[in-house]
């Protein structure tokens, strides 16, 4: 079995009377697809945040690749090598595509294109992203999360809101990536491409790890339907 | 059908190029709770800004009272008796309890009416009474989804929409919530509710619709928690 390229210790994030993330420690391993799921509210997303620096723990530890990221600020993290995408794809609607992409990394239009056929994408360079329908700004958004240089790729919700050929498309995506050696978690609502795709599956609920295993072993588990369904 | 108070039929809707109900059919018959619940981005809160033109239609009929509303702006539905109460409450924060009630009866030029309505809402929800004069962002969660609740009561609505009302609340507030979600359907307002807490809900529908990627998948009653496909719908694996 691969080791962990990613370590969390009993992370501990709090909003106000809440907590977000309780007592959370989980690890994924190197050169695996993982999938974060666990019903509204669990605490996933936080737990990305928590990662990529974009928010602060209250307590706990965070190592990726045997170095700890614990409280960097997010340019750190993605400089160790950490890069992800958001819920709701973050594009920058006024830029053309080429411009997008050329924030993560300096690179010719050819390595574009060659980064732009990864991930299926077929429209111009010059398009300006605000302009492209929201499955193919999504697919931007991976694009550049590839092209800057990780070991680690954080997806968040990456099926949300896009048509269901784009959604096939990223299961191919994903597939390759995992195939170049490339460690991807996602968040995903979407049970049938988790299950799927995944080698491991982590159950979030109330901030803490229910259960993980593999996606049989997960849906298996009746505490997983009963964390959905609610009390 | 004629005695229904909502018909959907054939709904289709997003957000501008994004489609999230495809093909959505289902009624609420006058005086009772019904209940959406499905898995995330199934479409349930589309389903309701549908029903209150919140978002784009792009196929299919909403009927309320045998009135085809498919095509009506937001504030004649609300003239026709439908309240919603969106999700994260959305009270105005910095106005007070009575403003933000005040609001809700937007609608209405009679004071001596709203003045009437208030004491109405403060019977369902009496914690709110000696914080009339407060801002609104001095309430707990619960307090709020209350004020919520009564600024959608205002206008006596006949049917209320309800979108996630135990978002962020504790177990015991979210119990006690419900209990009045019965209590305002008793006096005969229509729920149709949508929410994560499937359980909870359950507990008090009359007739629950499960939705799934964007189509109602599952009808039933309270038992149609137990039915295998539930589990599919969940947590995937259709034809495994």
């Amino acid at each position: 079995m691969n080791g962990f390229i990613l370590r969390v210790y009993d992370l501990d994030k709090h909003f106000g009377g809440v907590y977000a993330v309780h007592n959370c420690t989980l690890g994924v391993r190197e050169g695996t697809i993982t999938s974060i799921i666990g019903p509204n509210g669990a605490g996933k997303t936080t737990l990305f945040n928590l990662i990529t620096g974009i928010l602060q723990p209250d307590k706990g530890t965070i190592r990726f690749q045997k170095q700890d990221i614990t409280a960097l600020p997010p340019h750190l993290v993605a400089r160790a090598g950490i890069s992800r995408t958001f819920q709701q794809a973050k594009v920058f609607k006024n830029m053309t595509v080429r411009d997008n992409l050329r924030l993560a990394h300096e690179a010719t239009d050819a390595e574009l294109k060659k980064v732009l056929d990864q991930v299926h994408y077929a429209r111009e360079l010059d398009t300006l992203a605000g302009e492209l329908s929201y499955g193919n700004q999504r697919l931007v958004e991976i694009a550049r999360a590839l092209l800057l240089p990780h070991s680690l790729l954080m997806l968040d919700e990456p099926t949300a809101g896009v048509n269901p050929k784009v959604r096939n498309e990223l299961k191919a995506i994903l597939k390759a990536l995992k195939k170049q050696g490339k460690t991807i978690v996602l968040i995903e609502h979407d049970m049938d491409f988790v299950m799927s795709i995944s080698d491991e599956v982590i159950v979030l609920n109330e901030g803490t790890v229910l259960t993980a295993g593999t996606p049989a072993q997960v849906r298996k588990n009746p505490k997983v339907l009963e964390a959905y369904l609610g009390k | 059908m004629a005695n229904d108070l909502l018909s959907i039929k054939n709904l289709e809707a997003g957000y501008g190029k994004l489609k999230v109900l495809f093909g959505v059919d289902f009624a609420v018959k006058p005086g009772e709770i019904a209940v959406l619940i499905g898995p995330n981005g199934a479409g349930k809160s589309t389903v309701l800004k549908s029903i209150f033109n919140l978002c784009d239609i792009k196929k299919g009929s909403i009927v309320y009272k045998n009135k085809d509303i498919t095509s009506l702006p937001t504030h004649e539905r609300i003239q026709l008796g439908i309240s919603i109460v969106p999700q994260g409450r959305q009270v105005f924060s910095n106005l007070t309890v009575r403003e933000n009630l005040e609001m809700g009866a937007y609608l209405t030029q009679d004071k001596d009416l709203i003045e009437t309505r208030i004491s109405e809402v403060l019977q369902h929800f009496p914690e709110l009474k000696p914080k009339l004069d407060h801002n609104a962002f001095s309430l707990s969660g619960g307090q709020q989804q209350m004020l919520a609740m009564g600024r959608g009561l205002m206008q006596d609505p006949q049917l209320l929409l309800l979108d996630e009302p135990s978002l962020g609340l504790a177990p015991k507030t979210m119990k006690d919530l419900f209990k009045r979600i019965q209590d305002i359907n008793k006096e005969g307002c229509a729920i149709l509710m949508v929410e994560q807490n499937a359980k909870a809900a359950c507990a008090i529908a009359d007739t629950i619709f499960v939705l799934e990627e964007g189509k109602v998948a599952l009808k039933g009653g309270k038992k149609l928690l137990n039915d295998a496909r539930i589990k599919h719908i969940y947590l995937g694996g259709h034809g495994h």
